[in-house]
């Protein structure tokens, strides 16, 4: 599952499959045992930041809990790259409570912090949280992508009415009328039928 | 003069005294005449009527009469002797005259009644560069000055006509073409009729006097004006005390006039004990006679003023001391400016800040004794040196820049490198503040700065040690504070990372089927290894935990005291960073406690070595082998196999597996040979340290059991 797929995706109600990054045996051990009794499938666990990043992009995981501390490259610049990079929400599983990491996390663009140790019911509650916020996250900058294209096209249409109007000499109701009708008779849409428009005058759709 | 007077313009003598007998001589003849009527006419009516009164009258009479007769003669006598005798004083007389009036340091003249000259003497005629005859012929009317001669014609004509002594006051030209003033003074003189017969008279030249008086009333003016436009305050007082004259300024000052003051003196004026220093003072000089110096203290509507007073005695023409008088400048403002400046010295030589004074030339013409001793000598040696004598030749073009800085904006800091007389330097902190000369416009803020300037000078040797030991201990103080913090974040994630490790190790041994006594033996025993790597840690913060120390350490707490020797270790000192010591030692704690339980040291005679060489980069390769007895000797079948099922399917291998992998970043490979298990473990057991990270000692080296 991948965020930056298409903006109609209907999303899970909860995350599925979680990628572990824990350097410690122990940890995360533990960790791979209570999320498997979550009822999440378990991907990795990755054992620093480099491994984290590799199987966020081959394991297909629909949410990553990761240490920050490991050695190599730590869990805050694997976070910002496997969110930026494949659109997967990341919370963070820490020792560290001091300020400067969790101002570092939310720069990093986080949906989750956590820290050490964690109980069964702190996890899933984490967890069920950043994956609503990612979920809600997603779905408003599809609506505002698809608002944007919807703009840029009303802006062609507009445009190519115009170089109809000036070519044909005929009101601007008229121009419009004429586009829809020539969408209608050609089984295209309206957008296409403008870039037609402007392409033939030799105008930029932009 | 030659006609019938004598040189003194008087009837010649001899003929004067001449008359005199003459008239003498008629005088009796004519009473004697007049007595012989008067006794013909008696004698006529005394025969008629003859009587004794008239024989005394006649006898009396005849007496008289002959005694008149006895007279007469005498007279006539006397007239023809003297006459001859007043020819001869006439002469004598007018030689003498002429003596005197040649003689005469003033020039004389004689004029006749209608006012002709009819005389001047030589000292006239040398004055005017003109002869007698020029001067009789009315001549002297024209040496007047055309502007006097008219004045001058007219009033001595008014004079002549009324005879009347006459007085004024002409210009009249020399000899020399110039004009001198005389003073011409007539008086009428008469012949021994009483008839005015001319006026005798004498020009005195007042040119001189004029000029001298002329001098003498601008010296006067002169010194009117000095004394009247002086700011100090001048007076003369009687030796009674009473003013006799006060100036413009004593006026100003004290609200009164010399008409105030007429006959009052200092008691009229001032406090009584003012007024009686004041009166002391002058009548010891007016008594010693000497002039004095002194203050004197005045309080005038109760304010003290102090004046600085040059008195002197007063003398008139007999050189009698006849006043006193006195000069007297306030100076209660310089006086309080003294102070202040004594003051301001007293406290610039005291103060522990260098300063010194700079002429216009940059030389040192006051250093006080801070300055001084900062630059190691005495204020002498400075005066007259230039200011580049104490600073370092290095920073004297900066310094220079400055001080040329200052002469435009009054006032620049700098630090700059002091030199000492010795030639060392030191850090000082230079103020320098440039004076205005006295004649420029201390208003113009564009006047140059030309004259004098102030130097100060402050030692910072103390101030920049005391804020290099200050910078240090607040660097150490802001880096053990962030240490400090690191240490407590790193202790809090130690902690929290411990208590994680803790949570997964129980959850991993709940999940193996434990039964409360086996899984309270396992985690009493991993957690007494991770303490004792703790304790490692933290005992020796400043050494790095060696491998075969930590081997041995965690060989005591898992075995037998009895079997401590059975464990052999080998191999060169190895490093183990701190987060690879728990795991190693947990594994280590496994793998004793499985050799104990269910391996080689089960057995009295089964032995352990564990080995360990450096690999190919950072890996280490430790080698675990038992060897024992065959374990199909020593125990049951099944029990050997139990042993097997516990050492490849319990939770000790895949414990040790993870922490290989994930802690150690390598691998774990065992087998269970017929003598134990053998295992390999290929770990990386240091991480790499940053390179500018200090290197930690290693400890020495302990004998092996």
């Amino acid at each position: 599952m991948n965020a930056q797929t298409s903006p109609a995706q209907a999303w899970p109600s909860s995350a599925q499959r979680i990628l572990v990054a824990e350097d410690e045996h122990l940890v995360a051990a533990e960790l791979t045992l209570t999320l498997t009794e979550l009822g999440y499938t378990i991907v990795g666990p990755a054992s620093d930041g480099d491994a984290a990043v590799r199987l966020a992009q081959m394991g297909n995981p629909d949410l990553v809990l990761m240490d920050i501390r490991m050695p190599g490259r730590d869990g805050l610049s694997a976070a910002r790259e496997i969110y930026s990079t494949y659109g997967i929400p990341v919370v963070m599983l820490t020792a560290y409570s001091d300020a400067d990491h969790v101002k570092e996390a939310e720069s990093a663009g986080v949906f989750g912090y956590l820290l050490k140790p964690a109980s069964a019911d702190q996890i899933r509650a984490a967890v069920s949280v950043a994956w609503s916020r990612f979920v809600a996250h997603a779905q408003e900058k599809s609506v505002a992508a698809d608002l944007r294209r919807r703009l840029e096209e009303r802006k062609i249409i507009e445009k190519a009415k115009w170089a109809v109007v000036q070519a044909n000499k005929i009101p601007e109701p008229d121009a419009m009328k004429l586009m829809q009708k020539t969408a209608r008779d050609r089984r295209i849409t309206l957008v296409d039928v403008a870039k037609g428009v402007l392409e033939k005058a030799g105008l930029s759709p932009s | 003069m030659s006609r019938d007077v004598d040189a003194t313009g008087r009837p010649a003598g001899a003929l004067r005294a001449g008359r005199w007998w003459l008239a003498a001589a008629v005088a009796a003849a004519l009473m004697a005449a007049g007595l012989s009527v008067f006794h013909i006419a008696h004698d006529l009516h005394t025969k008629a009527h003859p009587t004794s009164a008239s024989l005394v009258a006649y006898v009396v009479i005849e007496s008289l009469l002959s005694l008149l007769l006895i007279v007469a003669a005498i007279a006539i006598w006397r007239l023809s002797v003297r006459g001859a005798a007043a020819a001869a004083q006439l002469a004598a007389s007018e030689a003498q005259f002429r003596a005197m009036a040649e003689s005469a340091p003033v020039a004389i003249w004689l004029s006749d009644a209608q006012g002709r000259s009819i005389y001047c003497n030589q000292r006239w005629l040398d004055l005017r560069g003109t002869t007698r005859q020029a001067e009789a012929d009315a001549g002297w009317a024209d040496g007047l000055h055309p502007d006097d001669r008219a004045r001058f014609v007219d009033a001595f004509s008014d004079a002549v006509a009324v005879r009347a002594p006459f007085r004024a006051e002409c210009r009249v030209q020399t000899a020399d073409g110039s004009y001198r003033a005389i003073l011409v003074t007539g008086t009428p003189r008469s012949d021994d009729n009483g008839a005015f017969v001319g006026y005798v008279g004498c020009n005195i030249d007042t040119e001189d006097i004029r000029r001298a008086e002329a001098a003498r009333d601008e010296s006067e003016e002169r010194l009117r004006q000095i004394m009247e436009q002086s700011p100090a305050v001048i007076y003369i007082k009687n030796l009674d005390g009473t003013y006799m004259y006060i100036n413009r300024r004593y006026t100003d000052l004290f609200s009164v006039t010399l008409d105030d003051l007429r006959g009052k003196t200092d008691f009229d004026i001032f406090p009584p004990e003012v007024a009686a220093v004041l009166r002391a003072n002058d009548l010891r000089i007016a008594a010693s006679g000497v002039a004095e110096r002194l203050e004197e203290s005045v309080v005038f509507r109760g304010e003290r003023r102090t004046y600085f007073s040059v008195k002197f005695p007063f003398t008139d023409r007999t050189g009698r001391n006849v006043a006193v008088c006195g000069m007297s400048t306030d100076i209660t403002e310089s006086r309080a400016r003294e102070r202040d400046l004594a003051d301001l010295r007293a406290a610039l030589e005291s103060s522990t800040d260098g300063c010194a004074r700079l002429d216009a030339d940059g030389c040192y013409t006051f250093v006080n004794s801070a300055f001084a001793r900062s630059l190691g000598g005495t204020p002498e040696d400075f005066i007259g040196a230039r200011w580049e004598r104490c600073i370092a030749p290095d920073d004297v073009p900066a310094v220079r820049a400055v001080f040329d800085a200052a002469r435009a904006n009054g006032r620049t800091e700098t630090q700059a490198r002091g030199r000492r007389l010795d030639g060392t330097q030191f850090d000082v902190r230079l103020c320098m503040i440039a004076a205005r000369p006295e004649t420029s416009d201390s208003q113009d803020p564009d006047a140059p700065r030309v004259g004098h300037s102030f130097f100060f000078l402050t030692d910072l040797t103390a101030v920049k040690s005391g804020e290099r030991q200050l910078q240090e201990s607040y660097a150490r103080a802001q880096e053990l504070l962030r240490r400090e913090r690191t240490l407590l974040r790193e202790l809090d994630h130690r902690v929290r990372n411990n208590l994680s490790g803790l949570l997964g190790l129980i959850t991993l041994y709940v999940r193996s089927g434990r039964d409360g006594r086996g899984l309270a033996e396992a985690l009493r025993g991993k957690i007494l290894a991770m303490r004792d790597v703790h304790d490692m840690i933290s005992r020796t913060p400043e050494h790095t935990i060696m491998l075969r120390d930590l081997l041995r350490r965690v060989a005591d707490g898992a075995l037998p005291t009895e079997r401590a020797d059975a464990v052999e270790l080998d191999g060169p000192d190895a490093p183990v960073g701190s987060t690879q010591s728990h795991a190693i030692a947990i594994v280590a704690q496994e793998m004793f406690t499985n050799a104990c339980k269910h391996g080689a040291l089960r057995d009295p005679a089964g032995r352990v070595r564990v080995s360990w060489r450096p690999a190919e980069g950072r890996i280490t390769i430790i080698r675990w082998t038992e060897s024992g007895p065959p374990a199909s000797s020593r125990r049951a079948d099944a029990e050997h196999n139990t042993d097997r099922q516990v050492l490849s399917g319990g939770v000790g291998m895949p414990l040790i597996a993870g922490l290989c992998a994930s802690e150690l970043r390598g691998s774990f490979e065992h087998d269970l040979a017929d003598g134990g298990i053998v295992a390999t473990v290929r770990a990386i057991l240091i991480d790499e340290p940053p390179e500018d990270a200090p290197t930690r000692p290693t400890p020495a080296r302990r004998n092996e059991p």
